[in-house]
């Protein structure tokens, strides 16, 4: 494939799109943190976004088909090194979740996510004669859910759920059978009565306390403004005080730290803030093109294998855009969600763009395959 | 449906072809059924979210403006300067100056630091640390609000805080007013003092509009004006972070400037008040070299006959206001309440009433010419004694006076002309004698605007049966009205209400209401306010008979045998006064002087109390001459007491 072709075959809408959203984001968070006591988060968000474009065009070009080969080398390599996380990664605000590299820090449950969407289409794809069953669809569930409890123990519960997300997504996009999908509602259902309520009564905690006070302050907001609540109910300030059009530097809830995490879990509050309804209503717009570009490289793929992938990708970005501005505005617990490149962070920026690299390449394929006459299309 | 079909093409993992050749874009039909769900479920939550966001930005956006304004500016107090309080030549006597105050802001002091702060804080400002953990807990406000723990620090004190900040981490220095006394002690029982305002005064109307925290007034003029004075604190409206820190580099944005309070201008002449403070300690002085040993403490005041104005209002022993600027220390307080002190707080002018021997006689002039118990030639012999009932009552003179008119009773103060008046009184119906003791102002606060003024108690049978309970006891006996007719018994009075007496017979029957307060004026010295007095009560007198007491006064003072004409004979200003030796249970005797002065034109009364300095002319008399020296501008001669006399 020469540059000309790969040029060519790019879906650039897709591309332009996260450029915008990455844009908005860098912006938004100089504006965020221009006077806090570190003011660099701006350019080293930059950094990231330019190391994640070179990992974004690397994975658009390898055949993803590759990946049906290596898809128990990287399930093995995930699983292991959210293993290693436990042994060698130091623990921060009560978790461990990265190893320290020297020059960088590794997160490896964030590319648990890009390797689960890879490695469980591709365990799924390869057994599609299965498909309707009940072994495959248990079979997927428990190829998911060692990364995912892993992730949960580190702990880690927002980027646990991204990954129960992402795994209920791809098997949507293979076809597991409706009945399959309503006992799973159900499974889950009965699981977080017996982690809330069962496993406490006798004397078992898997959740942490504050991720129960969490549950509770979304449960009764305003409960308790002055500790557990603070956090949603400055982020409720910020997003209605941001009004129509905003209060430009006048975003008084971020430049003076009432909105906790503000260039990170909290941006949206302050984009709302800023920019008021007009700019939050712009970003949106710019996820939803996202993720109608992403369905649309579903439905328009080489192969199952592609489609599943790329609609399980749009399924990610939805769950942790409604996840995230929902916590923001109110209408969702809190959760360590960030907000797919608008939130600070190199391991989910990163991320995200190789997904996005995933989406390029299953856009490729597709035109590769028309070009040859192995697939007819416009 | 869909799930089924397409599963054999799949397998072969061949693409699957729409059938619509029109058309020709490929699709899987089930993945696009999928995809199709998705992009609802989308619409449906991206629609939530803006919906959501539509409620909160754009039809409660305002309400979040507000919050969010209310996040961040905070409204700090700006005390506003206390009015300055002068004397009636516009001579400052309180005045305002700038002090430091060292405060703790609890929030930023680290974690586990406080006691290591609060000890050596202590330490450096020569407290306990008890004390200042006190003033700590005091303070109910925010963590980031500034916990003040002392006022008034040197600036020694300061600068060493700031050369070691790093051992007193928030802890800060904070701009203050202060009261400041350019004359020292002069008029400290006039003028009173400030306080902070306690919990339980917050609760009363008086002070519906103060704050915790607030200064008041708590004694003197400071208490009665002290809404004029106080002003009206501004506030400055500051933007604030998420931790309460001022923003740095941001300037207030709006707030209300302080008002100043008004100045208070006052009756007293501060000349006049540091002669009456002075012939306070002259008086003291004269009854030790007279050998009254014990004297220890009195009261003088000058107060214009007409209007009621006090020129000078002095209590000894004084204190300097000076020790409550900035908060008093245990330490000063509890050397103003020792025993040895002999309670310097206490103003004896209006707050100790006790006998006022001779210098009733005047009264008892008054109320026997009115009632017609006696007419200005009366006669009663004087042996030196006076027999009633079995009982017998000396005179001051035991050689006796001889055959004395009410003039010459008045004159040389024969208590046995008295005795015969009270006796007279006690064999009429009522309680006539009583009844002008309390028209002429005894027996009741006099209404001086200044706080805490004792009323002082004019015995009748009615208080008797009241107050005791032995059957005896409750009994009025005739003793009780001779022993009342020369300022004994039970009566008590203080030294204003006797110069309210005096002054009303001086002024030909009227009955004035003192006051220190002369008007409130603006600090750029605009009038706000006069201080009227209420219209002095004009008594039912004979001015003919007012002629007699005067007169009888006048000779008391002068005459060739008055009681105190060794001090006034020959004074350029002719004066008119009784002497009184009051006696005291359990103490000298206390040493009394009232009178007024021009005696033909009476200006001033001036009443002097010298507690347990002997007779009145010994110490009580001297004193007043040392205040009219001040009031007529008279080059003093020498002071000398009288013993001679009561």
């Amino acid at each position: 494939m020469d540059v000309r072709t790969y040029l060519r075959h790019l879906d650039y809408v897709v591309l332009a799109t996260v450029l915008a959203i990455m844009g908005y984001g860098i912006a938004v968070i100089h504006f965020a943190t221009r006077n806090d006591l570190v003011t660099r988060y701006a350019a080293y968000q930059a950094v990231y976004a330019a190391v994640g474009l070179v990992a974004l065009v690397a994975v658009s070009l390898v055949d993803y088909e590759r990946y049906r080969r290596w898809q128990w080398f990287l399930w093995g390599f995930a699983v292991f090194s959210i293993a290693a996380v436990f042994v060698l990664g130091p623990v921060t605000r009560g978790s461990r979740r990265w190893i320290p590299l020297g020059v960088f820090n590794f997160q490896p449950s964030e590319l648990a996510v890009w390797i689960l969407v890879v490695a469980l289409s591709a365990f799924l794809v390869d057994r599609m004669e299965l498909l309707g069953t009940r072994r495959v669809t248990l079979l997927g569930l428990a190829y998911a859910v060692v990364p995912a409890v892993l992730v949960f123990l580190q702990p880690d519960f927002g980027t646990s759920t991204v990954l129960v997300a992402l795994t209920l997504a791809v098997m949507f996009f293979y076809g597991t059978s409706w009945t399959h999908f309503a006992a799973l509602s159900a499974a889950a259902a009965a699981l977080v009565l017996v982690v809330l309520k069962v496993l406490p009564a006798i004397g078992l905690t898997v959740v942490k306390s504050y991720q129960l006070q969490r549950l509770d302050v979304f449960l009764h907001p305003g409960h308790d403004p002055g500790s557990a609540g603070y956090n949603v109910t400055q982020s409720m300030i910020a997003v209605g005080s941001g009004a129509l059009r905003g209060r430009g530097n006048l975003a008084t809830q971020t430049t003076l730290d009432f909105l906790p995490e503000h260039h990170t879990d909290f941006i949206f509050a302050v984009v709302s803030e800023r920019y008021g309804f007009l700019g939050a209503a712009l970003l949106i717009a710019l996820y939803v093109l996202l993720i109608w570009r992403a369905l649309r490289i579903a439905t328009f793929s080489r192969d199952m294998y592609g489609s599943i992938m790329a609609g399980g990708i749009a399924v990610v970005f939805l769950f942790q855009i409604f996840v995230n501005i929902g916590m923001t505005i109110g209408i969702m617990p809190v959760t360590g969600i960030p907000l797919p490149f608008m939130s600070y962070g190199g391991a989910a920026l990163i991320t995200s763009l190789l997904l996005i690299g995933l989406l390029e390449s299953i856009h490729l394929r597709a035109k590769l395959a028309i070009d040859n006459g192995s697939l007819i299309g416009n | 449906m869909y799930t089924r079909r397409p599963r054999a093409r799949i397998r072969r993992e061949g693409p699957l072809r729409t059938g619509r050749k029109d058309k020709p874009i490929i699709q899987l039909p089930s993945v696009a059924l999928r995809a199709a769900m998705v992009v609802g479920v989308t619409v449906v939550l991206v629609g939530m979210i803006l919906f959501r966001l539509w409620f909160l930005q754009i039809l409660s956006g305002h309400t979040y403006v507000r919050e969010a304004n209310d996040n961040r500016l905070r409204s700090v107090k700006v005390v506003a300067p206390r009015g300055v309080i002068l004397d009636r030549n516009g001579k400052v006597l309180v005045d305002n100056r700038a002090g430091l105050a060292i405060g703790i802001r609890p929030m930023d002091v680290p974690h586990g630091q406080l006691a290591g702060v609060v000890r050596r804080l202590s330490k450096v400002l020569h407290m306990s640390s008890g004390e200042v953990r006190k003033q700590l807990e005091l303070h109910t406000g925010y963590p980031y609000d500034l916990a003040v723990v002392k006022d008034d620090v040197s600036k020694k004190v300061v600068s060493y805080i700031l050369e070691h900040q790093l051992s007193f981490p928030g802890v800060e220095v904070q701009q203050s007013y202060l009261r400041d006394y350019p004359y020292g002690s002069l008029a400290a029982h006039v003028l009173g003092y400030l306080g902070e305002i306690s919990p339980e005064q917050l609760k009363l109307p008086r002070y519906r509009t103060y704050a915790a925290g607030d200064e008041i007034g708590v004694a003197g003029v400071e208490y009665t004006y002290d809404r004029w004075l106080r002003g009206r604190d501004g506030s400055l409206k500051i933007q604030v972070d998420a931790m309460g820190r001022p923003k740095t580099g941001s300037l207030p944005i709006g707030g209300r400037a302080p008002e100043p309070g008004d100045n208070l201008q006052l009756t007293i002449d501060a000349k006049v008040q540091h002669a009456a403070e002075r012939a306070l300690l002259a008086g003291i002085n004269l009854a030790h070299q007279g050998g009254d040993w014990a004297a220890d403490g009195g009261a003088a005041v000058a107060m214009d006959v007409h209007t009621g104005a006090v020129l000078a209002l002095a209590s000894d022993p004084t204190y300097d206001p000076a020790v409550w600027a900035g908060g008093i220390t245990n330490k000063a307080f509890r050397r103003l309440q020792a025993k040895g002190a002999n309670n310097p707080l206490l103003d004896r002018v209006i707050q100790e009433a006790k006998g006022v021997g001779s210098t009733f006689k005047t009264i008892d002039a008054v109320a026997g010419l009115e009632q017609g118990v006696i007419t200005p030639s009366s006669t009663f012999y004087c042996p030196g004694y006076y027999k009633n009932h079995g009982q017998t009552w000396t005179c001051w003179l035991p050689t006796g006076h001889g055959s004395v008119n009410l003039t010459t009773a008045l004159e040389e103060s024969c208590d046995v002309y008295f005795y015969n008046v009270g006796y007279a009184f006690y064999q009429r119906p009522g309680t006539e004698l009583e009844d002008w003791a309390v028209r002429l102002g005894l027996g009741k606060p006099t209404g001086i605007d200044l706080p805490s003024e004792y009323p002082g108690l004019v015995p009748t049978p009615q208080w008797r049966q009241k107050y005791f309970t032995n059957a005896v006891d409750k009994l009025w006996k005739p003793g009780n009205s001779i022993n009342l007719a020369i300022g004994q018994g039970d009566l008590e009075a203080t030294p204003l209400q006797m110069a309210v007496a005096y002054a009303a017979v001086a002024n030909g029957g009227y009955v004035v209401t003192p006051h220190v307060g002369l008007k409130i004026v603006t600090p750029q010295g605009k009038l706000v306010h006069e201080l009227q007095p209420p219209q002095p009560r004009k008594l039912d007198v004979s001015s003919a008979y007012l002629d007699v007491v005067r007169h009888g006064l006048s000779l008391a003072a002068t005459g060739p045998v008055g009681t105190s004409s060794p001090i006034f004979n020959g004074y350029p200003v002719p004066v008119a006064g009784k002497t009184g030796t009051a006696e005291v249970a359990g103490k000298g005797d206390y040493s009394w002087y009232i009178s007024f002065a021009p005696s033909d034109h009476p200006k001033y009364v001036v009443a002097v109390m010298i507690e347990q300095g002997g007779h009145g002319g010994s110490a009580a008399a001297p004193a007043a001459r040392l205040i009219y020296d001040a009031l007529f501008h008279v080059r003093g001669g020498v002071l000398q007491g009288v013993t001679r006399s009561d």
